[in-house]
Order: C-alpha cells, then sequence, then structure tokens
C-alpha cells in the first residue's frame, strides 16, 4: 500500500465519521418531536432556576498542569524516534536520552518541591 | 492530480479558518478555529510526506496548544453571550506596526527563499527511523539544549502561574 | 486482499467497503457493550439487569437505541450554539479515527500506518478539545466544571500512557501495530513488560472516564459532567464515542500486550481464528475493565491527579530507562521480565492496600466526639 493511499484511507475515515455524526443528527430532527416551549431551554442546575453568570471563571490549576502536559508531550515526542532506533544507534545517542530524560526528571522534582503537583 | 486538487482543499481550509480565528467575536471561537487552522496545517506535511511531523502537528499544536489556550481563556472572566469587548484603543497603531512587520517580512522571506521546485523532487516518504537517525547522531547537541530549553519554560511556568502558600 | 481497482494510485472502493464495515461492526459493538456492561455490572451487583426486551434481554440495546433516536432534542437557550453544535462531532471523530489502524486480524484492518502507535495518540489528543467544547458550549457551570476536570486529567494520563507504551515500542522497534503483533507469536509483550501493562491499564480507565476515575462525568457530583445539557441523539454521540473508545483501545490494548491476531497460534491459521482471538481477548480487557468499574470506589479529583503526577509518571519514566539499559546492554530479557514483575506487583499490591484503608472520613466519624467547635 503506497503512502498516499494510507493517508486518504484517513481522510475518507475523516469524513466518514462526520457524515456517520451528521446523518444521526439529521434523522433525529427528522424523527424526533419538537416543540415550541421555552421552560425547557433553561439550563439545568438540578431543577433550580440558574443563578449568576453561565460561564464561570475556572482555576488557574488547570493552565498550570496543561502546560506542564505540554512540555512532557513535547519530551515523549522526543522520545519516539529514539525508541525505534536506539539499538542500531551509537552509545551517545543512548546517553543522550539518558541524560534528556534525567533533565527533564529534575523539571518535575522541582515541581514536586514547589508542591504545584498537589490539586488545591 | 487528485493530490494537488486535495492540496488546494487543504489549503482553502487553512487560509478559511485562520481568517476565522482574525474574524471571529468571541475568543472560545477563535481558539477552535485555530485548532482546524492547525490540523490543516498536518494536513499539509503530510503532502510532503512526512508523516512524523504531521502527527506531531495534530499531538502539540492540536491536542496540547490548543487545550493550553482554550484552558487559559475559560481562566478569563470570558461570557459567550455577552457584548464584545471593545476592540480598538490605545494599542491599535502598535498592533498594527507588529502586523504589518510580520507581514512584510514573510513575504519577503518567501519571495528571498530559492524554493526547491518541485514536490517530486524530495525523496519520498521520510520515515521515523530517518528522523531519529539524524536526530540523535548529527544534531545531538541542540538536541540536549532543547531539553534545557523545555526545563526554563517548565520551571518559568511554575514561577508564573504557583499559587502562594496561604498563611 | 483488496476491493475493487485502484484509481489514481489509491485504491478508493477498498477504503470505503472497508470503513463501512467497521462502521457497522462499531454500531452492533456499541450497542452490545451498552447491554453486556448492564448484564455484567448487575451480576456483580447481585441484580439481574435487563431481562424484559428480547430473550434474555437481548434487544435492550436496540430499544435504547431507537429511544434515544426519536427523543427531543434540545439545545439550551445560553448555549454557545456553534460550540455546542460541533462538540459530538469532535468528540466522536478522533475515536472514530482510531478504529481505522487496528489491525483486526493479519493486515485486516482499513489501513496499516507506519505509525500507528503515535496516530493513536495524535488523535486522541484532539479528542480532549471536543470534551472541551462540550463543556464550554452547554452554558451551564456543571458542564464546564466537568468538561476542565475531564480535560485536566484526560491531559495528565495521557503521559504515562504514551510512556507505558513507549517501553514496547522499544521492545518492539517499531510502532507499526500489524507487525508489533507479529513479533509476539512466541510470547506476548505482557510476560515481559507487565508493569507497563499495569500503567498502561490504569491510564487507558482514566482515558475512558472508566470508574475509579469517572470523576469528570460523576453523576452524584457534577450530575454528568461536560454532557449534562445534551440529550436524545446528541447524548447518545458522547455515550457511542465512549463505547467506541472502549471497543477500540481494548483491541489496542490486545494488539500490543496480549498478542492480538498473532499469540498463540500464529500467522497461519486464517482469518476466522485470528479474528476469533482478537475478539477473546478484547472480550477480556473489556470484562477486566468493567470488574474494576464494578469493584472500586470513585477516586477524588486531587486524589487523582496526584496518583498520576507522583506515581504514575514517575514510574513510567523509571521503566523507560530500565528498559533501556537492559536492550541496548544486552542483558537478560529475563531479567527484565523478573524485575518487572516484580514491579507490577508492588504496585497493585500498594493499590489494594491504599483502597482497603479505613478512610478519612470514617475516622471522622468516630472521631466527631472530639472535634472542638471553635466559632
Amino acid at each position: 500500500m503506497s503512502f498516499y493511499d494510507t493517508w486518504s484511507a484517513v481522510f475518507i475515515a475523516l469524513i466518514a465519521g462526520v457524515i456517520l455524526v451528521g446523518t444521526a443528527l439529521i434523522g433525529a430532527r427528522l424523527l424526533g418531536p419538537f416543540a415550541r416551549e421555552q421552560g425547557k431551554s433553561i439550563s439545568y442546575e438540578c431543577g433550580m432556576l440558574p443563578t449568576g453568570k453561565n460561564w464561570t471563571q475556572v482555576h488557574v490549576r488547570y493552565y498550570l498542569f496543561a502546560i506542564m502536559f505540554l512540555i512532557f508531550d513535547v519530551e515523549t515526542i522526543f522520545i519516539f524516534p529514539w525508541a525505534v532506533r536506539f539499538l542500531d544507534l551509537p552509545s551517545h545517542a543512548f546517553w543522550y536520552m539518558v541524560f534528556f530524560v534525567l533533565i527533564l526528571s529534575g523539571a518535575l522534582f522541582y515541581a514536586w518541591r514547589k508542591k504545584v503537583l498537589e490539586w488545591r | 492530480m487528485i493530490t494537488e486538487i486535495l492540496w488546494w482543499f487543504f489549503a482553502i481550509a487553512i487560509v478559511g479558518t485562520a481568517a476565522g480565528v482574525v474574524f471571529s467575536r468571541s475568543v472560545v471561537h477563535a481558539a477552535i478555529f485555530l485548532i482546524l487552522s492547525l490540523a490543516g496545517v498536518g494536513g499539509l506535511y503530510i503532502f510532503l510526506t512526512v508523516e512524523f511531523v504531521a502527527l506531531v502537528q495534530f499531538l502539540i499544536y492540536g491536542g496540547a496548544v490548543t487545550v493550553l489556550i482554550l484552558l487559559a481563556l475559560m481562566m478569563t472572566r470570558l461570557d459567550a453571550t455577552g457584548a464584545p469587548d471593545k476592540l480598538t484603543g490605545p494599542q491599535a497603531p502598535f498592533g498594527a506596526l507588529v502586523g504589518i512587520t510580520l507581514l512584510l517580512t514573510l513575504v519577503g522571506v518567501s519571495l528571498a527563499t530559492a524554493w526547491p521546485g518541485d514536490v517530486d523532487d524530495l525523496p519520498t516518504n521520510i520515515t521515523i527511523e530517518q528522523i531519529g537517525d539524524v536526530m540523535f547522531t548529527s544534531y545531538g547537541a541542540p538536541f540536549i539544549i532543547a531539553s534545557a530549553l523545555l526545563l526554563v519554560a517548565f520551571i518559568g511556568a511554575i514561577v508564573f502561574a504557583k499559587q502562594e502558600d496561604e498563611v | 486482499m483488496s476491493f475493487g481497482d485502484a484509481f489514481f494510485g489509491i485504491s478508493w472502493l477498498d477504503i470505503i467497503i472497508r470503513t463501512l464495515i467497521v462502521v457497522i461492526a462499531m454500531t452492533v459493538v456499541v450497542i452490545y457493550l451498552t447491554y453486556g456492561e448492564r448484564k455484567v455490572v448487575a451480576r456483580f451487583q447481585m441484580r439481574l439487569g435487563p431481562t424484559r426486551t428480547g430473550p434474555a434481554g437481548l434487544l435492550q440495546g436496540v430499544a435504547d437505541a431507537l429511544k434515544l433516536v426519536v427523543k427531543e432534542d434540545l439545545r439550551p437557550r445560553n448555549a454557545d450554539r456553534w460550540v455546542f453544535e460541533f462538540a459530538p462531532y469532535a468528540t466522536f471523530v478522533p475515536v472514530f479515527l482510531v478504529l481505522l489502524t487496528l489491525p483486526f486480524a493479519e493486515n485486516w484492518g482499513v489501513r496499516n500506518l507506519a505509525l500507528g502507535m503515535f496516530f493513536v495518540f495524535a488523535v486522541l489528543g484532539l479528542n480532549i478539545v471536543g470534551v472541551l467544547m462540550a463543556g464550554f458550549g452547554s452554558g451551564n457551570k456543571y458542564a464546564l466544571l466537568g468538561g476542565v476536570r475531564a480535560a485536566a486529567q484526560m491531559i495528565s494520563y495521557e503521559i504515562p500512557l504514551v510512556v507505558a507504551l513507549l517501553t514496547v515500542a522499544m521492545l518492539a522497534g517499531t510502532l507499526d501495530l500489524n507487525l508489533i503483533a507479529s513479533l509476539q507469536g512466541d510470547r506476548p509483550f505482557i510476560l515481559v513488560q507487565p508493569l507497563a501493562f499495569v500503567i498502561f491499564f490504569i491510564a487507558l480507565l482514566s482515558e475512558l472516564h472508566r470508574a475509579p476515575f469517572d470523576i469528570p462525568v460523576a453523576e452524584s457530583e457534577i450530575v454528568g459532567g461536560y454532557f449534562v445539557e445534551y440529550s436524545g441523539i446528541r447524548w447518545s454521540m458522547f455515550q457511542l464515542a465512549e463505547y467506541a473508545a472502549l471497543w477500540g483501545f481494548s483491541i489496542f490494548g490486545s494488539v500490543i500486550f496480549l498478542g492480538g491476531w498473532n499469540f498463540p497460534f500464529g500467522s497461519e491459521v486464517g482469518v476466522g481464528l485470528q479474528l476469533a482471538l482478537t475478539l477473546i481477548k478484547s472480550t477480556l480487557m473489556i470484562l477486566l475493565i468493567f470488574w474494576v468499574r464494578a469493584t472500586m470506589p470513585r477516586l477524588r479529583m486531587d486524589q487523582l491527579m496526584s496518583f498520576c503526577w507522583k506515581v504514575l509518571i514517575e514510574i513510567s519514566f523509571v521503566l523507560l530507562l530500565i528498559t533501556g539499559f537492559f536492550l541496548y546492554y544486552n542483558w537478560p530479557q529475563e531479567i527484565l521480565a523478573l524485575v518487572n514483575w516484580g514491579g507490577a506487583l508492588l504496585l497493585l499490591t500498594v493499590i489494594f492496600i491504599r483502597t482497603r484503608r479505613k478512610s478519612e472520613a470514617e475516622d471522622l466519624v468516630g472521631t466527631y466526639k472530639n472535634i472542638e467547635v471553635t466559632e
């Protein structure tokens, strides 16, 4: 199977997934009942009338975990090409990755000491 | 031929969604357009037969960075139904200056670069093995420097966003 | 085997027919997974589960699906309309793309990507965006809270998941799922890397929002999480995505750790038996997930996050380095397996003891007499 063949399969599956959801939604629109009544479109807050703003601010810790995830995600991306090739590479390439993981472990250690890994 | 049609489809989609980023009133809508635009750029990497880089684009920009952006936006006092904030202010001339400089730089660079011409001249299907070989033999030092960069970014983010201990 | 001729170097018809087969298989599997989960969990709780619809309740999933199609499709007045409408697409389509690259039998998938394992993570990352969109678009405080919690949990557990699988990729030397399965003819990788399997399994539960990691979709805390405002068919799209992911990832796990179509019969037995093997192994994975769901209590958000960042990530990186040293310096793989089994048993024992420990709440009940009222 050629390269373009494989990736056009990905593209077709993408379109197929969108069509699948789209037909389901349109089918429900055609089959399901619809009544024009305003009360049911109030957002659900356990049966009470909604209070305050609809959107609340989220806490800063979500941002902190997102940025830590981003750093570690980039790290795992560097490990991917290494993981499939490291047996055939010279030994300094192996030690580069050990060093790399250790540096990032230092970052994790710093975060632990600064108590940012706690959810509070 | 078919790849050319698909290429144009992706190119138009990228430009269209990028325009959506600029023109949408809600910042969250802009962020979602940004995801589509960045994922489209990932599609362009596939036309260049570097599937690893394309998937990195999907993973880092489509997944991680946009989740970061969305969470950062939700941290602010935004309201999707409220009136949009005033878009111009005293920063407008500086913004225009930066924008025009960036535009001129990009146009200048793209005109000055000697493009390799036809895509068919490129080696076909650059595999992850080739990328790994080159990265860990020829570019070992930049790789280690990248780890230091990641470390600095990590510590910087913690210093900025860390909550002070409650007394 | 290929359906139809190639057209511009791309066999369109072949791809479309295979995709359709996957779509139909997915629909049937999801309908029966919902039934199966209710039945299995009911037996765990000494109930019968669905019995009325059809023989032994076998048509319950079909009846539920029909009911969902003919339900009214509501959109709250203060929802962010377009974000709300597109969130089901952004949640389901990445999960569907995962199914594309799975080898159900030898070379029997839609297409086998050379970077299959990496592709699965790349598209899974896009799924998180769908969850956040649903949470934000609903214009509901519970939904927003569920969405950001789900996103925080999914991004955190993605790291140990990826690193645990990277140790297998190091063993196999490839990311191609079909090739990984074909390397496991004599021994599945779970025998060599059981600790990686344990980490993978725990992180997988979290990625799929299964109990005990289901705080983002917890009914009793935040009334269902990010899809609280979705009803009818739109809600069922989230459900479809969840169960399709359950199915897809159990096949993914069985290909990577349990030998997929290969172990123990090898590649000569023909497609039928290989499909049956995949089915049996993925069913085992799913039953294990249901078992954990029926057994373990729900973790709090802070427990869940510190378990990921303080336990799983450290263990997975240590495992990565250990595997690297063993493979690079050609130390015997038996010792690697031994170290791994020791680690896996230790981790499971610690988890077992910690979950059996009396909770802080119970301690408080015993000592409430001693609490001084200060104000």
